[in-house]
This record gives structure tokens, C-alpha cells and sequence, in this order.
């Protein structure tokens, strides 16, 4: 049995372990699926500029 | 007052409570998710957009706290992307106007009953290699 500390160790705030039984679960990003935007803001000089960030890497 | 709370999923809060300090009577539950972004409507305090499960995004009304989902990802052949704190924000220039991240910058200004797309997909593949967005300098 697993108390409040163990369940949130356990999956770590991800969603998605073998125990959720929500079938709603989020989806998680696939790996190879790509990237997605991270957060967004408005130019503070320019209301035409969003300046968007994304969770795109790569490693040489 | 809205917020996600991990493995516990959304809370909404009165600012100040009738009783000269705000108890747990002021505390309302909410259907957002664990994570993400919720944002109120400035125009219309009763109503919130949260991020939701199965990459939804909900809107939601009090006091009944019906909510509906109303993310442009009710299509399941749009192929989207969101990362776990999806971001979400109303526009700094137009209050109608909420903005959501996928991999592409959606927009709405009905409420989530029409989408727009104001960016192309700024995902790209797992390990492919950014372009090269030039050098900083200073001028």
C-alpha cells in the first residue's frame, strides 16, 4: 500500500504509470514525436511580437 | 484564485474570506488539471480555462462549475503536441483573446469555439538539429 509520499514518489508527478487507472490520462509525448512550444510572451515593445520558446534540443 | 496542485488536481480560492481570514469554507474545488495553466476570463470573472487531462483544455463556469472541453484538440486528426505545463494566456491587447501552445501558438477569441493557428510548427523531430537563428551581437 502506498501512502501520499510514496505515490508521488513514485511516478514522479508524471502521469501515465501503470497504476493511474484514469483513461483520460494525459498523453505524453512520444519520443521522436517532436517538440512543443514551452512558454510564450508578448513584446512589451511591439504588440505584433509573441516571443515564443520551445522544448527543442539537440546534442552534437 | 485558481492553481494546479500535483497528484491532486485544481483548486480555486476566494481572495478574502466573509470571516476575516479565508478558511477552508472559502475553497472551491476545480477541474483543471494537476498541471498546467489556468487562467480567468478578464472580462468574465465566472468563468476559467485550465489545462486538462487527455490534452484538453477546459472551460469552466461557476457557480455551477460545469465545464466542457474546448481545446482545438478535440480533433484527434490535428496530430498536436502540448509539453506538460502547457503555457496558456489571455493577450495583453486584446482581453478576448486567449493563447495556447502547442507545438504550433493557438488563438481563440469566441471561447475556445473557433482556433486559430498564429505560428507554423515550431516542434521539430526529436534530435533534429535547430537552424541556426544567427548570431547575437550588439549593436
Amino acid at each position: 500500500m502506498k501512502d501520499d509520499d510514496d505515490e508521488m514518489a513514485a511516478d514522479d508527478g508524471d502521469e501515465g504509470d501503470d497504476d493511474d487507472p484514469d483513461a483520460t490520462t494525459m498523453r505524453q509525448q512520444r519520443p521522436g514525436a517532436g517538440g512543443a512550444i514551452e512558454s510564450f510572451s508578448a513584446s512589451t515593445v511591439d504588440p505584433g511580437i509573441i516571443w515564443v520558446g520551445t522544448n527543442n534540443a539537440w546534442s552534437s | 484564485m485558481y492553481a494546479t496542485q500535483q497528484d491532486s488536481g485544481s483548486i480555486a480560492t476566494s481572495s478574502r474570506g466573509n470571516l476575516g481570514e479565508i478558511t477552508p469554507l472559502d475553497w472551491l474545488p476545480h477541474p483543471g488539471y494537476e498541471f498546467g495553466s489556468i487562467v480567468a476570463d478578464p472580462l468574465n470573472s465566472k468563468v476559467s480555462y485550465a489545462g486538462g487531462p487527455a490534452s484538453g483544455i477546459i472551460k469552466v463556469t461557476y457557480p455551477s462549475g460545469q465545464w466542457i472541453n474546448v481545446s482545438p484538440n478535440v480533433d484527434g486528426t490535428a496530430g498536436l503536441r502540448k509539453v506538460g505545463n502547457q503555457p496558456m494566456a489571455f493577450s495583453q491587447t486584446n482581453p478576448r483573446e486567449l493563447l495556447v501552445g502547442f507545438q504550433y501558438l493557438f488563438s481563440t477569441i469566441d471561447g475556445g469555439m473557433h482556433w486559430k493557428k498564429l505560428s507554423p510548427d515550431l516542434g521539430l523531430p526529436k534530435g533534429a538539429k535547430p537552424p541556426n537563428s544567427g548570431r547575437a551581437s550588439r549593436s
